[in-house]
């Protein structure tokens, strides 16, 4: 009530300014606080009882939950599982970022041409994969990479190959897995990409064709230096979304990863632990170390967010 | 304005109470009951209109997701009235007897000696709480494909296809004569003979004081034998039962056996309609088997509990479980029901009219109970992903063997 008075009326200068300008100092804090009281309870306070889950063997169904220390996290050091899981985490992330972002670069210069039609059309589209539900885009990619029967078995065949269990080896798993998390997020980088090319100054461009610069040599000189704060962006959101994959491996091999854990993502072995398992502490556990994980490549990449700016 | 409103509802609502007399607002009921299988809707609504003052809500989910979702639910002390239990978990929720109700104080003792006893002790918690009422059993048997069985010279009548395996290694022996004839494939994966075998003895994976015997088991380590041995004898189309490739492997004649639980019969007949007259069904090697079935249980807040224990009861009771089963063939845990003609004589024509009474009523009469432990659901996984390494070529039987058993040892530990 108060608030939006202060804001309607705005105070003379004077004997209440003081009043005023502290009102003016406070108000941006009431309007970002709705999202970071919901962060509170829904975020932040979670983040806290897992971390206290972490520390017990702890007993979903009644039963003592008994106090374990740092055990869980000594336990996931010498789990096997849990190595397999971020070196596939990792496997997946760079098969499916360095190649996604490459062709996201390339549509979104393609994008950029000014002589190109329906532009609203070729952009809208981009994102069509993006709003498809996952577990749909899963199902169909599965099919496409079937064993037996499917598009890709069918082209093999047809030219004599030997057919492939795509589901069955670490390298042919995780090159699906990527595949589909390709198709889901390039469109989204394109259009991130787009957005900063178009607010590359044209002066630069027609510096760049003066100075006699091919459409490459402008691409490698001028967009990509210009974009470069865009780039490290979408770095760091495919950083935090692909240390994350889950329901496409969880869906295209199996609950624990396939037999021989190929599929086996970091928080694919956190709810197989959890609710396949029911260890809920020693998931917490790997769940926390997930959350650094994250925060450790995350301050890597601001850092490199600062040198860029500097130099 | 809304008060008076309420206030004339209100009075609407006492005066059609007081004009209906002797209905009381306490008998509407709506009863809500969670599972992965849908139970027959038709009972359901034969017992909604027998019982005018109470409605049954079912909402069914995945397998693994069903039991998830039972769990956190219990977990927040929520939960429904009715919850659908698979075999398979209900070692994990009988070790935590306690958030249930306990069936003893509705009068379900009476009821034991309705049930085949090691079904029925299998719904028992360790301190005598009784959890679950058994739904029903997966006796075992094994489906052929008799056209292709031709083909390949092998006999086709069921007595003497019987015949052929009365112990596991004739299966496997049988299935290496076909492949040699027809050089296709005979079972759908390693780990279904797995499955199978290592449910015959009379211990599993713990002993009768709930000690891990898994890797010491003889019936275990013979199972996972001729598991591998029908893998590398080249037996294994390798195909996941629940996945497309395992039902086009049911259709297309890829595989010319089946081990099937009573249940499963059904869904051979859904995902292949195509093969209908040219199965038949023989008994299983060793005869006596179990694969699934499930217990309906009360969780302990349920806000119904004693309505939800007479539906149970009546669900369960012989008549509804006979009607059940013609109508999907689950088989039933009433041991009485074992010579009424209606199952006795119950044979299929899709399958070339076996008699499918006569066949699972004796895989589950000589069954010997074996003591379930409360991780047996995830070390069997550990098994099985273990053969599936097998059969996918990515290990060999050996090291296969010394990796689940790595694997048991870290899911059991803390």
């Amino acid at each position: 009530m108060t608030i939006s008075l202060a804001w309607k009326k705005p105070a003379p200068r004077g004997r209440i300014g003081r009043v005023s300008s502290a009102w003016e100092r406070f108000t941006p804090y009431v309007y970002i606080a709705p999202f970071f009281l919901l962060f509170l309870a829904f975020g932040l306070g979670p983040l806290i009882f897992t971390g206290w889950v972490s520390l017990h063997d702890w007993q979903l169904l009644g039963g003592e939950n008994r106090y374990v220390g740092l055990q869980n996290y000594g336990d996931m050091l010498s789990d096997p599982r849990f190595w397999k899981a971020l070196r596939n985490t990792v496997a997946i992330f760079v098969l499916s970022t360095v190649p996604g972002m490459g062709i996201a670069l390339a549509l979104a210069s393609m994008l950029n041409n000014s002589s190109l039609r329906a532009k609203t059309f070729w952009r809208m589209a981009l994102l069509v994969p993006n709003v498809t539900p996952l577990v749909t885009v899963t199902l169909v990619f599965a099919s496409i990479f079937g064993r037996d029967y499917g598009p890709v078995t069918w082209i093999l065949r047809s030219l004599h190959l030997p057919t492939v269990d795509w589901g069955a080896s670490a390298m042919t798993a995780q090159t699906v897995i990527a595949i589909m998390v390709i198709w889901r997020w390039t469109g989204y980088n394109t259009l991130i990409y787009l957005a900063a090319m178009q607010a590359v100054p044209t002066a630069m461009y027609d510096c760049a064709e003066i100075d006699g610069a091919g459409r490459w040599t402008t691409f490698t000189q001028v967009t990509l230096p210009m974009i470069r704060p865009t780039i490290l962006f979408t770095v760091v959101t495919s950083t935090v979304g692909g240390l994350q994959v889950f329901t496409e491996p969880l869906l295209f091999t199996s609950p624990t990863g396939g037999n021989n854990g190929q599929g086996l993502t970091v928080t694919l072995l956190i709810y197989g632990q959890a609710f396949n398992s029911f260890k809920f502490g020693y998931a917490s556990a790997i769940a926390v170390a997930l959350l650094f994980i994250i925060l450790a490549l995350a301050l890597v990449n601001y850092a490199m967010a600062r040198l860029i700016r500097s130099s | 304005m809304s008060l008076a409103i309420t206030a004339l509802g209100g009075t609407a609502l006492a005066a059609c109470s007081s004009g209906s007399g002797s209905s009381s607002s306490s008998s509407h009921v709506t009863l809500n009951m969670w599972g992965f299988a849908d139970l027959s809707k038709q009972l359901v609504k034969q017992y909604e209109q027998a019982h005018p003052g109470v409605k049954i809500q079912t909402k069914i989910s995945d397998y693994d997701a069903s039991h998830q979702t039972l769990l956190t639910a219990l977990a927040s002390g929520k939960g429904p009235d009715i919850a659908q239990i698979a075999i398979d978990y209900m070692g994990e929720f009988v070790a935590h007897a306690s958030v249930f109700t306990d069936l003893r104080k509705l009068g379900a003792s009476s009821l034991k000696s309705q049930y085949l006893a090691w079904r029925w002790n299998g719904g028992v918690a360790s301190d005598g709480s009784i959890v679950g009422i058994p739904t029903d059993v997966g006796g075992m048997a094994i489906a052929y494909r008799t056209d292709l069985f031709a083909k390949a010279g092998l006999p086709t009548d069921p007595a003497a296809v019987g015949a052929l395996w009365p112990t596991w290694e004739d299966y496997v022996a049988t299935g290496k004569k076909y492949v040699a004839a027809t050089g296709r494939k005979f079972i759908d994966s390693g780990k279904a003979v797995f499955r199978a075998e290592s449910n015959q003895g009379d211990l599993k994976y713990v002993d009768s004081s709930g000690k891990p015997i898994y890797d010491t088991n003889p019936q275990i380590r013979k199972s996972w034998r001729d598991g591998v041995a029908a893998i590398d004898a080249g037996l294994s189309a390798n195909v996941a039962t629940y996945t497309p490739q395992w039902d086009a492997a049911v259709a297309n004649g890829t595989v010319a056996t089946l081990i099937v639980p009573a249940w499963m019969l059904a869904q051979v007949q859904q995902q292949a309609p195509g093969t209908k007259g040219k199965w038949n069904i023989a008994v299983l090697p060793g005869k006596v088997g179990n694969d699934g079935g499930s217990f309906l249980a009360i969780p302990k807040n349920a806000p119904h509990a004693q309505q939800a224990y007479d539906f149970i009861k009546w669900l369960e009771a012989p008549a509804q479980q006979l009607a059940l089963f013609k109508e999907s063939n689950t088989f039933p845990t009433i041991p009485a029901l074992y010579t009424d003609p209606a199952v006795t004589r119950f044979t299929s024509p899709f399958f070339s009219n076996a008699p499918v009474g006569k066949l699972y009523i004796a895989s589950v009469q000589g069954m010997k109970p074996h003591p379930v432990g409360s991780q047996d659901r995830i070390v069997e996984s550990q098994f099985e992903n273990g053969l599936g390494r097998v059969d996918q070529g990515d290990q060999s039987g050996a090291k296969s063997w010394s990796q689940v058993m790595s694997d048991v040892k870290r899911e059991l530990q803390g």
